[in-house]
């Protein structure tokens, strides 16, 4: 039995100009969401998580394993000329990325020829497939239309076992989340485990507030949590 | 007003239609033809066949502002005070007049820290911002934006928004896959496969009543108005 993988931020600090970043954490497996303010330091959190960013002060320390993989909102991620080359570029069990990617009989299709949408899925199907310990997705539905949001979801929920870091703005096509982290200001926080700590989130996004305000609280953060909250609403 | 008549380009089938003065909000899946449109209506692209006039006029005698989802790609200078005030010393506007623009402009959207930073550095968010002031700043005929929602919070959205309504900018076009943000518009059109598939106006009180839904977004305008109502956000 390998040991369930935990990632410990402790007194992390990073200073850019006039802007300091603290967190005191631990992260262990399940899905995460961190949102927060634009500026507010959520990308260098994931970059400090991911091993790119070093901390100035603090450390940062790892139970279990440690294979790590970063998403980050660039608009294309490609190395290669076709599916299956690029499928390939990741190392992993390239025909089970295709499949997953639901890009089968595409094998050789040029990357470019494919739409966002695609090219996102086998990015996300490579990372997802490829026994990552810790992996931060940074606004992984950028871009990409309901039905490619609705699959990403449901990929990102199959894997509940690794620790797996949303960072995103938008709030309304998320997968099942765990937790729910904060960054204000630089600083790190724990909001609490969904849904409990729906009740006190101060910065909840606008819907959570109008259902709030009738007494209705979801039954988490997921896309169909709230689409079964809003069915709730009197009238 | 501005009238599209069979306008046809790359994989767009021939559009016709009036987009009123206002906002209006451009949806549509992956492919469908979204930024190609956007392209068209700024002069970026010419129509292969058809014709585009914006209130008479050409696309291309008119000034645009535009922002796209990453606007790393389009920044001219170093520092953010000059990015904005780029498109103000372009057009020989008086160096006190720009420097009261800029600080002005910087203070309505809440990025005057931001001023003298440098442009390489900034989070994807404040990205956006900067290049949503330098595109508004000249208040140009038309003012697109190409998905810039991706990075922006909802507080900054819902901002921003009402900036443009007091910006002055007689038309605002923007394409977003987000029901919540299609609600600030005046009017929707939803591209499929290069065709209009829908196109609707909101403030028409008789058109077709909206569930409650988070795909809709007569939905997300209620939400809006009753939380604004209730002395919130």
């Amino acid at each position: 039995m390998t040991q369930a993988p935990v990632i410990r931020l402790s007194g992390v600090a990073i200073k850019k100009g006039s802007f300091t970043l603290l967190a005191d954490a631990e992260f262990g497996p399940g899905i995460h969401l961190l949102t927060g303010r634009v500026g507010s330091g959520k990308t260098t959190l994931g970059e400090i998580l991911s091993g790119i960013a070093e901390p100035d002060d603090g450390n940062v320390q790892w139970n279990g394993g440690r294979r790590v993989m970063l998403l980050q909102d660039a608009s294309y991620h490609i190395s290669t000329m076709t599916v299956k080359e690029e499928a390939g570029s990741w190392h992993g069990d390239v025909e089970r990325t295709i499949q997953t990617a639901g890009l089968a009989g595409k094998e050789h299709k040029d990357l470019l020829s494919l739409s966002r949408g695609e090219v996102r899925r086998l990015e996300l199907a490579a990372i997802l497939t490829g026994q990552f310990d810790l992996i931060v997705l940074d606004e992984p539905c950028a871009g990409l239309d309901e039905e490619a949001r609705a699959w990403v979801r449901q990929l990102i929920n199959s894997h509940a076992h690794e620790i797996i870091i949303i960072i995103s703005h938008d709030l309304m096509s998320l997968p099942h989340i765990d937790q729910l982290w904060e960054m204000d200001n630089g600083v790190l926080n724990l909001l609490g485990t969904v849904p409990g700590c729906l009740r006190s989130w101060k910065r909840a996004p606008s819907l959570i507030r109008y259902l709030a305000a009738m007494g209705i609280y979801p039954d988490g953060l997921s896309r169909e949590e709230l689409e079964e909250a809003v069915c709730r609403i009197p009238g | 007003m501005i009238e599209v008549s069979s306008a046809r380009a790359g994989t767009l089938s021939p559009l016709s239609l009036t987009i009123h003065p206002g906002i209006l909000a451009i949806t549509g899946p992956n492919g469908a033809g979204k930024t190609t449109f956007l392209r068209l209506l700024s002069g970026i692209l010419q129509p292969t066949c058809g014709s585009i006039k914006i209130d008479g006029k050409d696309p291309a005698e008119c000034t645009i502002g535009w922002v796209g989802e990453y606007p790393d790609r389009n920044v001219l200078f170093t520092r953010v005070y000059d990015e904005l005030a780029s498109p103000l010393r372009f057009t020989r506007v008086s160096c006190t007049k720009t420097d009261q623009k800029v600080r002005r402009f910087a203070k309505d959207l809440g990025i005057t820290c931001l001023l003298d930073r440098n442009m390489q550095g900034l989070s994807g968010g404040e990205l956006i911002l900067v290049a949503f002031a330098a595109a508004c700043i000249a208040v140009p005929d038309i003012l697109i934006l190409d998905e810039t929602d991706s990075h922006l919070d909802e507080l900054f959205c819902d901002h921003i928004e009402d900036f443009i309504r007091r910006s002055g900018i007689r038309y605002v076009i923007f394409s977003t896959h987000r029901p919540e943000r299609m609600a600030v518009a005046d009017e929707m059109i939803r591209l499929e496969k290069g065709k209009i598939a829908e196109q609707i106006s909101f403030n028409d009180p008789s058109g077709p009543p909206q569930p409650d839904s988070l795909s809709a977004p007569g939905f997300w305008r209620k939400v809006m108005r009753e939380l604004k109502a209730g002395g919130d956000g």
